[in-house]
């Protein structure tokens, strides 16, 4: 059981499953009935022979999947030769640019400064109820609720932005983006340009931020984005990609943390 | 004291019979409370912990010690409760709180008794609201003990999803348990 008991909810879920508990008769029952179901087992006299023969053919596989390895390197190879002539005369862009996160993707100094002295002013506006305020294009939304102590709450920018260039082209040009001020461990709900959306990022104890996103894009892309993965404060990551015929789309997200006190 | 992989070693190199029941002794009790706990119906609970321990000791030749037996274990308890959550599902049964079994002697007044039982139920509604895996979520963390990471690994998902899976589940709990948790 947990130690944690100070937590009302807590409280509660440890009380209700310690009633649930087995009581030792129950237990010992139990444990006689998985002992006398295993004396009935076939694996328990050869549980030797089963180890090598997994050994065996382990042995079997590796071989297998070598050959097959080498037989899809070889369709690939063909693919390739025979697929060649259709980009040979295409431009080359620059193979490391395309790698940086676009510029529109970064939160500037001077903007987090910004963000912070925003989150601060409305969330005092609504008595320390803001859950989090986003900005996409001409559209603000935003959410309140329960008022909680801001000195509790770690504030947090995000920024999603939608990327696209054409084959040919080293540029991105940005389609879609939106800004958001909240705060951690907070689900931000609704988001200018999706039509469903569910972030949420949390600052962990090593400084790294962990974020679960789920959305739904509408234009210019139709798309559904998942992803859950840990990201360095201030610094973009790629969380979807896409290829059409003529061009590639690219979703960044950063989250960076803001100062507790505007400056 | 032998380890949990020492008894597995010394099963795969003897074919040992007392190591499995050491193990069974070791982990029954946590086994059948995450199994109770998950499946939210006493009359299932002991066939389907038998049947996790059989699983996983006809599976042990699979187990290569990269991690913890007991992580192993439990990875088996909440594959075969998952399985079993999913056949319910899709044969939908509306959910019904348990009867409470009969209360023992006790030196309560029965109408405290009355207020648990009501209360017991509004929290085993509750959890029976949670989609399986934020019911997992809170099962390994808040109830077990476990940390994120552990439970991350038994679930088969990354760190992050585990920490928005209790996220969401507590959030939920929450809003279904209010009135009982006014301070």
């Amino acid at each position: 059981m947990n130690s944690k008991q100070n937590d009302p909810l807590d409280s509660l879920l440890n009380a209700w499953a310690q009633g649930r508990a087995a009581h030792e008769p129950e237990l010992r029952d139990l444990k006689s009935r998985i002992g006398h179901t295993l004396t009935n087992e076939q694996f328990l006299g050869d549980a030797v022979g089963v180890h090598r023969s997994t050994h065996r053919l382990r042995g079997r596989f590796i071989i297998g999947f070598c050959g097959g390895l080498a037989a899809s390197a070889l369709v690939v190879f063909g693919l390739l030769r025979w697929a060649s002539p259709r980009v040979e005369h295409a431009e080359v862009p620059n193979l490391a640019a395309l790698q940086k996160p676009p510029s529109a993707a970064l939160l500037q100094s001077q903007e987090l400064v910004d963000k912070s002295r925003l989150l601060h002013a409305v969330d005092t506006e609504f008595a320390g109820g803001l859950e989090w305020l986003a900005e996409g294009g001409e559209d603000v939304s935003l959410a309140v609720g329960r008022p909680e102590v801001a000195s509790q709450r770690v504030g947090l920018a995000m920024r999603m932005v939608l990327v696209r260039r054409r084959y040919h082209e080293s540029d991105w040009t940005r389609v879609w983006s939106t800004d958001v001020v909240t705060y951690s461990e907070q689900v931000v709900d609704s988001l200018p340009g999706t039509t469903s959306a569910a972030v949420w990022a949390c600052v962990l104890p090593d400084g790294l931020i962990s974020l679960d996103c789920d959305l739904s894009l509408e234009s210019p892309l139709s798309a559904r984005v998942r992803f859950s993965g840990l990201l360095k404060s201030g610094i973009p990551r790629q969380v979807f990609s896409i290829e059409t015929t003529d061009e590639e789309y690219r979703l960044y997200q950063t989250v960076a943390r803001l100062s507790n006190a505007p400056s | 004291m032998q380890t949990d992989e020492g008894l597995v070693d010394e099963f795969k190199r003897t074919g040992s019979r007392q190591a499995l029941d050491e193990l069974t002794d070791r982990h029954v009790a946590k086994v059948r409370a995450m199994v109770s706990e998950m499946v939210l119906d006493r009359s299932l609970v002991d066939d389907l912990t038998q049947e996790v321990f059989l699983r996983a000791y006809r599976g042990l030749a699979g187990f290569q010690g990269r991690a913890q037996f007991s992580t192993w274990l439990y990875r088996v308890t909440m594959n075969t409760v998952h399985g079993y959550l999913d056949r319910v599902r899709r044969s939908p049964v509306a959910f019904h709180a348990e009867l409470p079994e009969t209360p023992a002697a006790s030196d309560q007044q029965p109408a405290q008794l009355a207020v648990q039982t009501e209360l017991s139920s509004r929290i085993e509604a509750a959890v029976a609201s949670l989609s399986p895996p934020l019911r997992a979520a809170i099962v390994l963390t808040t109830l077990q003990g476990m940390g994120a990471s552990e439970a991350a690994k038994i679930e088969g998902c990354n760190l992050a999803t585990m920490y928005w899976r209790i996220h969401a589940a507590r959030k939920a709990l929450k809003r279904h348990l209010a009135e009982y948790m006014q301070p």
